[in-house]
């Protein structure tokens, strides 16, 4: 038994070393590489053009792939938050972006707020969040308050505290508990619309336009410095730019693509309102905020 | 086995830098007082509602569907936690203040129910024939009864039972996180994932963890020294099956029985009305589905054959020593899943080790994790035939394998075709470790769940989510038919 299993780890071992082929190993996130995400069309159209093997490995804890002990191994990663990039790298390019926003159905909600100070004094109002120790986005929440309100966030925050249901460990539950009604808002991306519209020609889903601006966020996608594929790795960043990959991202990642033009955003995605960009010099730092958002939901 | 455990730790000490100091919050402390005091009140809570569950399934097991529930309620774990915590939310959302104390109570008690009701059940079956027919001839009154024969079996559960509880609500996550309403409730696990995986700051992980390690042993040492100082006259006494009669009594219980039944089941009625959708039908021609179905059945398969090998093992090599296994297992379960998958992930770096096939890394940590349950279904029964075939083991001069094979084997099938079917289908439910260690090409039914819904696809997560239930079921049934198939005649 032993040595059999032996010879099949062999076996594996040498199957993959004799395929002349060079491999581009991608770290990216789950959503992006599974079946139903732009992952596979990508790989595929790519293998087409570069005699190279694309593979994939994804992860489906968020954060993972900011951190350093995840990231060996691999040539290129795909989906870093721009707040979590460290720039170190030469190669790199933002491949899509998005706007936080809260999302509502218009057929249960109707006072909608179009600021956080309107939002705040709907006290009726059930907003599921994500935690911002756990999820990008629950931490892009806090990013976008204290832009809006630099010198009040901490009070803005316990208020808006108030009207949260729950926080949830990532967008998924968040985005669950909303969509079986248990909430009126959920923190997402002013692009959701697009998805059930798209997807299930359901129009009854609507993200809030805040009158203070919206904090945008970029996807990036890199060569990592100690990669061997350096030119590879090039290559693949700079077929994520074509127009037609950049159609097949926004359609499958509901995001908005980064070159955007006429050709490679979707029908229903131009029609849908881009709300007002927040303009800022530096990124705020995570952990200052989140103390602040500790002390203030806890108490 | 202790390898098992100080090997990611070396993972995670290899980052460790001693000359850091340690913050030690406001936070952090209001935080483990309120984990220390949830999940003791969770742990009592579970084992009251669970003990009383099985002692109604027990007497009432002349019923078809008693018997069909107390078979199935360990599909129970296998749902998704954020299934299940869906099903509460939309079952009991609406009649509750649920974010809160009151819903985590109710999360863990739904959650961790089935599990102590399953062993207690097996226990209070685990009574052999022989007893069984002596005990006819003896008429006591139901509350003496009890007294005589059901009480000890489940008294003598509880001290392990109770710290198997309060360590899983301890390290809980997902259900403290969402029905806790926010940060003001949540556990230190909660803060290990933050400070691991996104602060990649390994000092204070390690530090919380080194908290966790203290309170839980603390509670172990407390809760154990003063429960297992009391002598159990387990074996002497004499089980009683009472035939059923319509009573007022009998009528009553068995409203009890199927009023626990509908609570802990509600996730699964949430499942089954949400995942017959339109999608189903769409997915059951996909590839992702099929692909997951195989590899969890792998996954499930040989997970549950390796934990069965190690825990059995260890109860042959330390039973006269239970303290000294059982602490060992049960640390298993408060070093968080988070430092343990990335101390495993580091240290497989270190050793050149990532080239194994992503597959047989997945089977071996999931066998590890499932470790202390698979001990809880099969010690109590192990001890309990041991020390029952201790007499005629050493009259027929049978040792090892052979005395296995002859003499325990037959009284130990049952509870090993259990503790291997609930190990399973515990290695099913993981996504710590596939997630840390499973590719594109190796995703397993729950993950494939949670990327569904990490892509706006909560129907079909809903249909999944169905289907791996029903493959539950399946599993389950074909191995108590396939392994139940051989008789043993030795009696």
């Amino acid at each position: 038994m032993k040595t059999k299993i032996l010879s099949i780890i062999f076996i594996l071992i040498t199957i993959s070393s004799i395929s002349a082929k060079e491999v581009l190993v991608v770290g990216t996130y789950d959503s992006f590489s599974a079946e139903w995400g732009p992952g596979p069309v990508i790989e595929t159209e790519f293998e087409k053009i570069c005699n190279c093997d694309v593979q994939y490995v994804s992860t489906s804890q968020a954060g993972t792939l900011a951190n350093e002990i995840f990231l060996k191994d691999k040539d290129v990663i795909l989906g870093v938050e721009m707040h979590e990039f460290d720039y170190k790298s030469e190669n790199w390019n933002i491949y899509d972006y998005g706007y936080f926003s809260f999302i509502y159905n218009e057929e249960t909600l109707k006072d909608i707020p179009n600021s956080f100070e309107e939002l705040i004094n709907h006290k009726n109002l059930k907003i599921v969040v994500q935690d911002p120790r756990t999820s990008p986005v629950g931490l892009g929440l806090l990013r976008w308050m204290k832009l809006t309100h630099p010198d009040n966030f901490s009070s803005i925050l316990k208020k808006f505290n108030n009207n949260v249901l729950t926080y949830t460990p990532g967008w998924s539950e968040a985005y669950g508990i909303f969509l079986e009604g248990k909430a009126d808002l959920v923190l997402s991306y002013s692009t959701s619309p697009f998805y059930h519209q798209e997807y299930e020609d359901e129009y009854k889903y609507k993200a809030i336009e805040f009158t203070d601006g919206h904090l945008v966020t970029k996807e990036i996608v890199y060569v990592r410095p100690d990669s061997e594929k350096q030119n590879l790795g090039k290559e693949f960043i700079e077929f994520m730019m074509r127009d037609n990959i950049q159609k097949i991202i926004a359609q499958m990642n509901i995001m908005y693509p980064a070159r955007e033009n006429d050709n490679n955003i979707p029908d229903r995605m131009r029609e849908l309102k881009k709300p007002k960009e927040i303009k800022y010099d530096n990124f705020l730092e995570a952990e200052p905020l989140i103390k602040i958002w500790l002390e203030v939901a806890s108490s | 086995m202790t390898l098992a455990i100080l090997l990611p730790l070396i993972g995670i000490f290899s980052q460790y830098n001693i000359s850091a100091s340690f913050e030690f919050s406001n936070y952090t402390s209001s935080i483990i007082f309120f984990t220390v005091y949830q999940s003791l009140l969770s742990a009592l809570l579970s084992i009251v509602v669970g003990s009383l569950l099985a002692f109604l399934l027990n007497t009432y097991n002349n019923f078809y569907f008693v018997k069909i529930i107390a078979q199935t309620q360990s599909i129970l774990f296998v749902l998704p936690t954020i299934i299940t915590i869906f099903g509460i939310l939309s079952f009991y959302g609406n009649y509750f203040e649920i974010y809160g104390l009151t819903g985590i109570l109710i999360g863990h008690v739904i959650l961790n129910t089935p599990l102590v009701s399953r062993i207690i059940y097996q226990s209070l079956n685990d009574i052999s024939p022989n007893e069984k027919m002596l005990s006819r001839q003896m008429g006591l009154k139901k509350m003496s009864s009890f007294i005589a024969s059901e009480w000890p079996i489940i008294k003598k559960n509880i001290p392990s039972l109770f710290v198997l509880i309060t360590f899983i609500c301890f390290v809980s996550f997902t259900p403290v996180l969402i029905l806790g309403g926010g940060p003001k409730y949540s556990t230190l696990e909660v803060s290990i994932y933050y400070s691991v995986v996104f602060s990649n700051n390994f000092n204070t992980a390690l530090n919380l963890l080194f908290f966790q390690l203290i309170i839980c042993f603390s509670i172990y040492f407390i809760f154990f020294k003063n429960f297992r100082s009391q002598n159990f006259l387990i074996d002497d006494k004499r089980h009683i099956k009472t035939y059923f009669n319509l009573t007022l009594l009998n009528l009553f219980g068995l409203l009890i029985l199927l009023l626990i039944t509908l609570v802990i089941f509600s996730p699964i009625l949430f499942i089954i009305v949400k995942g017959i959708n339109k999608e189903l039908l769409y997915i059951l021609t996909s590839t992702y589905l099929w692909a997951a179905i195989y590899n969890t059945l792998i996954i499930c398969f040989f997970s549950g054959i390796a934990s069965i090998f190690i825990v059995y093992n260890l109860l042959v090599l330390t039973h006269k020593k239970t303290k000294i296994s059982e602490s060992l297992i049960y640390s298993l379960i408060i070093f968080s899943p988070a430092v343990m998958a990335v101390g495993y992930y580091i240290l497989l770096f270190k050793l050149n080790l990532m080239y194994l096939p992503n597959i047989i890394i997945v089977i071996i940590l999931n066998s590890f994790f499932v470790l202390p349950f698979t001990y809880n279904y099969l010690a109590p029964s192990f001890f309990r035939v041991i020390k029952e075939n201790d007499d005629i083991a050493n009259s027929l001069n049978l040792y090892g394998l052979s005395r296995f094979l002859t003499i325990d084997l037959p009284r130990l099938k049952k509870s090993l075709i259990t503790a291997f079917c609930v190990s399973s289908i515990l290695s099913a439910s993981d996504l710590v470790v596939i997630s840390f260690f499973g590719t594109n090409n190796l995703s397993t039914l729950t993950q494939t769940i949670y990327r569904l819904m990490g892509s706006y696809r909560m129907n079909e997560a809903y249909s999944v989510s169905l289907i791996l239930l029903i493959f539950c079921f399946i599993y389950f049934f074909l191995a108590h038919k396939i392994l139940e198939k051989n008789k043993w005649n030795i009696h």
